[in-house]
């Protein structure tokens, strides 16, 4: 039987990439068809699709990596570079909806009655709900780094309360945004302002609740003794996006929510 | 911690039960005689016993290893390792993902036809 020479895992021919593919056009055509032709169907089935995707191939990455042993030192170096860049990524794609605030707050139009905020736009106070929120965030950022030294330490039962309080903690975050949204006294509608405001805190939010899931995953996984004291890449990810989120919440507290009200 | 009791009568309480249907006392006679009847045993598992070691674990199908063994080199690509459940998952998607991409593309030609000018 033929073993490998070198310390890379060549993955087994999988068929998630084309269908993660196919399931990136179903839910792009259903956003048309939904926009345009007032039809879910199309949109439902890439939704759908897009989460039996995500389930089969990270969990195809688990037994890999945690049952058939194939992640090496090398491996998780790859996958260190890889979210890393990924996460960059994401700075990057924040980034434009940041220089789109400030492109148009920096110098307001007359239509906007030449000021910030808009004429007619009541801003929320950053000092009520979004202070909490950020406390929240700050606060689950020391509790994730908690657990972080917890796993490393062996110290089984801590590192599960630490995860724990970290996810509750997200969802606090995203229960609070969500009822800031329903009572919010200006909408996505309301010019430049509103424009700015909800799709930068909307992809945030969603952000938070991707990092949520992740969280979630690898607490799971931490119960069912997947990590160990050296070897838990997986929560070191989720960790770093994690945080990754928590700095973005900041620059969009001190520039929205702050210096724009 | 888990003990699984197989059986929850104590081996006291067998010999206690078996004294009783002995009766107080045997005549001297008969002591061999009772103390075969003594010992006959009465085929019975252990009475408790934990699913710490590879035995008992797999004993009550709790092993990690008692699902499959993800490392059997069976040439089976590692999305359909455990066998049925991973096969429906896949076809479940293919079917998804293709009938719905046939779909896309349909109803992309039927929006691409210009409308009729009324």
């Amino acid at each position: 039987m033929a073993h490998q020479a070198h310390s890379y895992h060549m993955v087994d021919p999988s068929p998630w990439p084309i269908f993660g593919a196919a399931t990136a056009l179903l839910t792009t055509s259903g956003l048309i068809m939904w926009f345009h032709y007032n039809s879910l169907t199309l949109l439902t089935m890439g939704l759908l699709s897009m989460l039996l995707v995500m389930l089969q191939w990270w969990r195809d990455v688990v037994r890999e990596s945690t049952f058939q042993g194939h992640h090496t030192p090398t491996v998780q170096k790859g996958l260190r570079y890889g979210m890393i860049l990924f996460i960059t990524s994401e700075a990057f794609f924040f980034l434009g909806f940041f220089w789109a605030f400030f492109h148009s707050s920096l110098a307001p139009t007359p239509e906007l009655g030449g000021q910030w905020p808009p004429t007619g736009i009541n801003p929320m106070n950053p000092l009520e709900v979004p202070l909490l929120n950020t406390a929240i965030l700050l606060a689950s950022g020391v509790t994730v780094t908690w657990a972080h030294h917890s796993i490393t330490e062996g110290n089984r039962k801590q590192a599960i309360h630490a995860l724990t309080l970290t996810i509750i903690l997200g969802f606090y975050f995203t229960a609070l945004q969500a009822m800031e949204y329903h009572e919010a006294s200006f909408s996505i509608a309301d010019s430049v302002y509103g424009s700015t405001f909800f799709v930068a805190t909307g992809f945030h939010g969603l952000h938070v609740i991707i990092g949520s899931s992740f969280l979630s995953v690898c607490l799971l996984r931490l119960i069912k003794f997947h990590f160990t004291s050296n070897h838990h890449f997986g929560f070191e990810a989720a960790a770093w996006y994690w945080h990754f989120v928590d700095i973005i919440w900041l620059f969009l507290y001190m520039s929205m929510y702050w210096w724009g009200s | 911690m888990q003990a699984l009791a197989a059986d929850t009568r104590g081996p006291s309480r067998v010999r206690a039960a078996s004294r009783r249907r002995r009766g107080p006392s045997t005549p001297a006679g008969s002591f061999r005689a009772a103390r075969r009847r003594r010992w006959v045993v009465r085929a019975r598992v252990p009475t408790m016993y934990y699913k710490f070691n590879g035995f008992t674990q797999r004993l009550v199908g709790a092993a990690a290893s008692a699902a499959y063994n993800p490392q059997k080199a069976d040439g089976l690509p590692v999305h359909l390792k455990r066998g049925v459940p991973d096969k429906l998952l896949y076809r479940t998607t293919m079917a998804l993902t293709i009938g719905g991409t046939i779909y896309c593309l349909v109803a992309l030609y039927m929006a691409s036809q210009p409308r009729s000018q009324k």
